[in-house]
């Protein structure tokens, strides 16, 4: 949802049109949760078998398998709707295909069968800035690719530092994380790699011109942060780093993200 | 269950690879066929079987498109032929599988007649579709003998045997039989040249209702179908992908909404960039891959029926099985 905000900003060149913004940010929230209502469905039987998810409500029974189809259907149906008549066609049509492949693509095929499946699969969480720009111009900004690929390369430190942590969890699950498949050590590797990544297309922003100096020293300041974290880490050669690096990680999304924000706000003022 | 010996197992395996690899060059045959009319090229020899009055003509691109389409179907007839042969010398295979290979023989002998009829009638519309839905039809009897044959061969100790409910295997053939419609349906399309018939997408001519003429009907209807056959699929995902299923119609339950939602990306791309060959070429084959996979689970389950008792669906549901035997064959970890 925050990631939709500063690509409205963007694409608009200034205020966005209110009634487009909320409809965008509804639309995906409405969107995301269909997305989720389906993959409970679908990995009914995994969270069954772990800690971590085993009292949601349709592994634990408190919600029939149709009702879960049912209600799961409606979202879809209604962020459909409300991104149709409020924003553009493209916006609608992102939004519906990120939902398609995060079931579809991730939760059916990918999941379950290789280590990198949120590496592919992050690309359906990562839609956020493709639908707030077509949901002001009707295309896709080069800004909102990169903010989209930002994104994708956040997935997977995010999800392995997690993944650290209950490894144990998805091994009885038999679900293919990478702690699982490759070990720890190789994952701690990865994760720090991937924080390495971050900081091309977070300075790209900047040098293209599409946001100003208080993005670039905090966003930056953000990402070298984190990258130090995830050396930390790796360094350490135990898993002791493993939740603070996810805990930062979710704190990192918002300050990218908000700082790009603040920086239009502003008007590139600073 | 009827035992046979380590012998008469040999034979239908043999037999099995046969029929099998005739299946493939079927397969491959009805891509083929696809690429030829995504190309234009299905005129490109004025005569029929030969073409330009040789064998083997001077080629440019269409042209041998065309002629190799020929050269493959007459090696699946070889093919068949052999089969046919070692039918006839079999007096075990005679009593087990003389009435589906007679029935194939027939499908493709019509098949090739219509094939010629396609090019003596100039690409008439409904010459065209015959040979599509007849190409389906062979196909459909041949995957059944082979996989006939297939599990004749293994011994029944090492055999799948997973009973499912009925509404699972109802389900299946349905969308099997729903995915063979749309085939046709797109098959239509294509002989009556419906393919760019409504300007934009999802509506036609800014609206949703059918329109008066053929041709744009004809596209409407063929996208109903796909939103009909997309929602089909997913439900039948959905609720598949919680019970215990053999390996084949595991294989479906992960892969046709996806190929499903690439049939329609594909659609989509036809429409808005007119028909690029390879997107055309590919929307059959891709066609052809959903319908095959659903056949096969169809025919699985149809087998192995026998024995389901309610209230025995695991815990592990049919997916999580793949995944356990990934995890299980990764070299260990810390």
């Amino acid at each position: 949802m925050v990631t939709i905000i500063p690509a409205l900003l963007l694409a608009a060149n200034g205020l966005p049109p209110l009634l487009t913004s909320l409809a965008a940010l509804l639309g995906t929230y409405l969107a995301s949760a269909s997305a989720s209502v389906f993959n409970h469905l679908l990995d009914a039987d995994l969270d069954q078998v772990m800690n971590r998810t085993r009292d949601r409500p349709v592994p634990s029974g408190q919600v029939s398998p149709q009702g879960a189809f049912a209600f799961g259907s409606a979202l879809g149906v209604a962020s459909l709707l409300v991104l149709y008549n409020w924003t553009t066609p493209l916006a609608t049509t992102v939004a519906f295909l990120a939902n398609a492949f995060y079931v579809l693509g991730y939760t059916l095929c990918l999941k379950r069968y290789t280590d990198q499946n949120i590496v592919i699969g992050g690309a359906a969480g990562a839609v956020g800035p493709l639908i707030g720009w077509a949901a002001i111009t009707g295309t896709i900004g080069w800004p909102a690719w990169v903010l989209f690929g930002v994104i994708v390369l956040w997935t997977p430190p995010h999800f392995w530092a997690l993944a650290i942590k209950y490894k144990n969890d998805y091994a009885t699950a038999n679900i293919p994380m990478l702690p699982v498949t490759r070990g720890d050590e190789a994952t701690r590797r990865q994760i720090f790699a991937y924080t390495l990544t971050l900081i091309p297309p977070i300075i790209a922003l900047f040098s293209f011109g599409a946001a100003g100096t208080f993005y670039l020293v905090t966003s930056l300041a953000a990402t070298l942060y984190f990258c130090w974290k995830a050396w930390q880490l790796y360094q350490k050669h135990d898993n002791s780093g493993a939740m603070p690096v996810f805990h930062y990680s979710c704190l990192y999304l918002f300050a990218i993200f908000g700082s790009l924000t603040i920086d239009r706000l502003l008007g590139g003022f600073l | 269950m009827h035992q046979y010996s380590e012998h008469e197992r040999a034979d239908f395996r043999r037999f099995s690879k046969l029929l099998t690899w005739a299946a493939s060059l079927t397969f491959g045959l009805i891509c083929l066929g696809s690429l030829v009319r995504a190309s234009n090229s299905g005129l490109s020899c004025p005569d029929w079987p030969l073409c330009y009055g040789k064998a083997v003509p001077l080629f440019d691109t269409h042209i041998f498109l065309e002629w190799f389409h020929r050269v493959v179907a007459a090696s699946l007839a070889c093919l068949m032929i052999t089969a046919g042969v070692k039918l006839i010398r079999s007096r075990l295979l005679r009593r087990l599988f003389t009435i589906q290979l007679s029935a194939s023989a027939a499908l493709l002998s019509i098949q090739i007649v219509l094939g010629g009829l396609t090019v003596l009638k100039l690409l008439d519309p409904a010459t065209v579709s015959a040979h599509l839905i007849n190409a389906l039809l062979f196909f459909t009897v041949l995957v059944w003998m082979a996989m006939r044959a297939h599990s004749l061969a293994t011994e029944p100790d090492t055999q799948e045997h997973i009973p499912t409910p009925l509404s699972i295997r109802a389900g299946f053939i349905t969308a099997t039989f729903l995915m063979f419609v749309q085939i046709g349906i797109g098959g239509t399309v294509s002989s009556r040249y419906a393919g760019l018939a409504c300007p934009d997408f999802p509506t036609c001519n800014g609206s949703f209702m059918v329109p008066p003429n053929l041709p744009q009907a004809l596209q409407m209807l063929h996208r109903g179908f796909a939103l009909l056959l997309f929602i089909y699929t997913c439900c039948l995902s959905t609720f598949g992908s919680r019970i215990r299923l053999p390996s084949s119609a595991r294989r479906a339950v992960r892969l046709v909404p996806l190929l499903v939602l690439a049939q329609i990306g594909l659609g989509m791309i036809n429409i808005y960039f007119s028909l690029p060959i390879w997107a055309s070429a590919l929307h059959l084959a891709n066609a052809a891959a959903l319908y095959s996979l659903l056949l096969l689970a169809s025919i699985d389950l149809l087998a192995q029926r026998k024995g389901y008792h309610h209230g025995a669906i695991s815990r592990h549901n049919s997916a999580a099985e793949g995944g356990k035997r990934f995890v299980a064959q990764l070299p260990t970890t810390h």
